[in-house]
């Protein structure tokens, strides 16, 4: 999956950056897409969720709220903010034909 | 459309709107219980307005005046307990302005590890109180702290607050917040300026309180309080009513085990029952499940997996402990493969050195600043290490393996030696599939198994905890100096029930403190070491440390940041006499009393006989035979726990 990654940033964090994206990727495929993305013929879709979605549930999670489902799932912090990451910097999917204007 | 049609649409159109406007005209059920808030509040706003009068009119070179201050104050503050069951829980940092314990506060919960510590300044009646104690006080800044009070107080009538009134989830929250600042904060002087009001004001909350209850019993009928919650209250108050008006003669300990702990519990199982949801960050480290405040399981602020975090499987977990315990002992994580964690923080000696004041620094030859801390209990702590510096018990982990003054260890290389040995080598590459996140084997993996050994070290109970959870005997000399622990000492003002560490309820944030330790026993100068300021630079934490916590006390000598005491008669002599500014060391931000606690003797021997009743009945494990061999020779010359 491809990811969006602002020219300006900095280039001696840009390693690290795309590391924990991996691994964000990692995390959301295994704990999330069962309901949140679907898999098919290698065609990876994770849906556009907004910002304002994604801070909400970051929030829910830090407050361990139990009907998050990261916290259910016993996350760690260090997990969640590398999934976190992965959704904001992850490039909005305009392919495929359950294509959603921006 | 015809005449006659005309007339019945209209008929019908009015019999509607009828109909309609006649279900609406039925009483809203909560109606009662927020007219009870808003009125109180109400209560609470005039009461400030006559103090803020009285006090532009009045002339503070009087004593007549300051004493008609006092009384309006205190006037004042008797209101505010008919709210405080709100006000604490809805919005603790406006709380702060209307009655803040500290001009100056840091806020020490982050919730995220990128963020600084936040400067809260305090206002309000309590400041207001001990500011008129000051020589020079000036009719402006006490006219301040006022207003901003005021000022304070609107925010409680915003909606964004008031409409959690409106269902029942928020007064199970409100009310465990209340019981467990009665089992902390409300009995000991902690936010009342003047010792003598403090019993009369819990007497006066108490039954406020009371009110608030009945009230939401009538509005909410579907979730109501049980009659089983409202019996023990009443017997609560009663019980309080009947306790001597001095503090230091009240006696905290019943107080709390036959009457705060068992509403807790009943409050709790409320909590479950009609499945309360917090919206709030104050619940965050919470759990609904705990049925007692001694329960170790009552709050949890520390991750002990780390990596493992999503590892459900208990026989791989098992496996990542015993790996973990090895790692603990095992110095190859050091640079010199001379210094294990064991070195430090010795398994059987509770995981601290009684020996020294502060351990060897690297180079074996100078000595490093600061005491070792126990790990025993460490999980309650929301800050790690005496200056707060780390987040996470993983991170306080790398940071000492990788210091050049501590472990001298590099990651990398730290890495490359563990995977050398078979049995490391084997056992994490079974458990990277169960991280399969990770590109490869990395330094959490390591820390995150050494951290899940050591978390189990902090499950035990002592026999105060047996007293409070299962009627176990406790000594009269132990109650006795608990129920000193909670006034005359004023040790509770530092050292909160139910980890006796720096962490109040609702168990969200870690404190510092700065009492004016000196460099050595002699007094002649205060410790150069400048504490928490190093982590976060400011006026209120140059020379503050973390509170530690009380359990296991007897046997977590040396004390103080630079372990300079070694038996508590001097920790108690230390504190009698007012810390550093008591003893004339000159210091301007103590934020220990400078003033002598006048204890007796037979108060001495009682605190410490009350300290001794924490130490946990700890189960300590048997040390390594050996630990796993290296394909690199030289480091199987390697000793278990390490050399020094």
């Amino acid at each position: 999956m491809a990811y969006r990654i602002p020219p300006n940033y900095p280039e001696d964090k840009r390693e690290q950056l795309v590391a924990t994206l991996d691994k964000g990727q990692e995390l959301y495929k295994i704990n999330c897409s069962e309901c949140h993305g679907i898999f098919t013929q290698a065609k990876d879709h994770v849906p556009d969720f907004t910002i304002t979605q994604i801070d909400n549930y970051n929030l829910m999670f830090m407050r361990r709220d139990p009907r998050n489902h990261a916290v259910s799932k016993k996350m760690s912090p260090d997990q969640m903010n590398a999934v976190v990451t992965f959704l904001k910097y992850k490039k909005t999917d305009t392919t495929g034909s359950k294509k959603k204007k921006a | 459309m015809s005449r006659a049609r005309f007339v019945l649409f209209c008929l019908a159109t009015a019999l509607f709107i009828g109909v309609v406007s006649a279900s609406f005209s039925v009483k809203n059920d909560n109606q009662a219980y927020q007219e009870t808030y808003t009125n109180s509040v109400s209560n609470f706003e005039a009461r400030q307005a006559v103090l803020l009068d009285k006090i532009e009119k009045a002339d503070i070179s009087s004593e007549k005046d300051i004493a008609g201050i006092k009384n309006e104050i205190e006037l004042a503050r008797l209101q505010l307990k008919n709210i405080d069951f709100w006000l604490r829980y809805f919005e603790p940092i406006a709380y702060k302005k209307i009655n803040g314990p500290l001009p100056v506060e840091w806020e020490n919960e982050v919730f995220e590890k990128f963020e600084k510590p936040y400067k809260r300044e305090g206002a309000g009646i309590t400041l207001a109180e001990l500011y008129l104690n000051k020589k020079g006080a000036t009719k402006d800044s006490l006219i301040q702290l006022i207003l901003l009070s005021i000022d304070a107080i609107k925010i409680f009538r915003q909606d964004s607050i008031t409409h959690q009134l409106e269902t029942s989830d928020h007064f199970f929250l409100c009310n465990r917040l209340y019981l467990l600042n009665l089992a902390s904060i409300y009995t000991t002087g902690f936010e009342c300026p003047n010792n003598g009001n403090i019993i009369p004001e819990l007497r006066s909350m108490a039954a406020g309180v009371l009110r608030i209850y009945i009230s939401y019993n009538e509005s909410f009928k579907a979730v109501p309080l049980t009659s089983e919650y409202l019996a023990l209250y009443n017997k609560t108050i009663d019980f309080i009513n009947s306790q001597p008006t001095d503090f230091a003669r009240f006696d905290h300990f019943s107080f709390i085990k036959n009457y705060v702990n068992p509403l807790f519990a009943l409050n709790q199982k409320m909590i479950q029952e009609y499945e309360v949801v917090s919206g709030s960050f104050s619940d965050y480290t919470l759990n609904n499940s705990c049925n007692s405040i001694f329960d170790k399981s009552l709050y949890m602020p520390q991750n002990t997996k780390g990596i493992y975090s999503l590892v459900d499987d208990t026989d791989i977990l098992d496996e990542i402990r015993t790996v973990g315990k090895l790692l603990f002992y095992d110095p190859i994580l050091s640079g010199n493969n001379s210094r294990s964690c064991a070195s430090c923080h010795k398994p059987k000696e509770y995981f601290t050195d009684t020996s020294v004041s502060t351990a060897f620094n690297f180079d074996h030859q100078n000595r490093l600043p600061r005491n070792t801390p126990t790990l025993i209990d460490v999980v309650y702590n929301h800050l790690i290490m005496l200056d707060g510096k780390h987040i996470s018990l993983q991170n306080q982990g790398k940071g000492v393996m990788t210091n050049k003054d501590e472990m001298n260890g590099n990651e990398k290389e730290i890495i490359e030696k563990v995977l050398s040995c078979k049995t490391y080598k084997n056992a994490f590459k079974k458990f990277i599939k169960y991280t399969p996140e990770e590109k490869g084997i990395n330094i959490d993996h390591i820390v995150s198994a050494i951290t899940y050994y050591y978390k189990d070290f902090s499950n035990y109970y002592s026999p105060f905890d047996d007293a409070m959870n299962h009627d176990q005997p406790l000594s009269k000399e132990a109650t006795n100096g608990f129920n000193l622990f909670m006034s005359k000492a004023q040790c509770a003002t530092c050292h909160y029930v139910p980890q006796f560490n720096g962490v109040p309820p609702p168990y969200i944030s870690s404190e510092f403190e700065v009492l004016g330790v000196p460099e050595d026993t002699s007094y002649s100068k205060l410790s150069g070491d400048k504490g928490r300021y190093e982590v976060n630079p400011a006026f209120e934490t140059m020379g503050s440390f973390r509170t530690g916590s009380i359990r296991n006390a007897q046997f977590t000598k040396p004390y103080m940041h630079n372990g300079i005491f070694y038996n508590l008669d001097d920790v108690i002599d230390f504190y009698d006499a007012g810390g550093g500014a008591g003893r004339k060391l000159k210091i301007a931000n103590q934020t220990l009393s400078a003033d002598s606690l006048k204890l007796t003797t037979v108060e001495k021997k009682e605190l410490i006989a009350f300290i001794h009743s924490l130490n946990e009945n700890v189960i300590f494990e048997v040390t390594p035979d050996e630990l796993p061999s290296s394909s690199n020779k030289a480091l199987n010359a390697r000793k278990v726990g390490g050399e020094y």
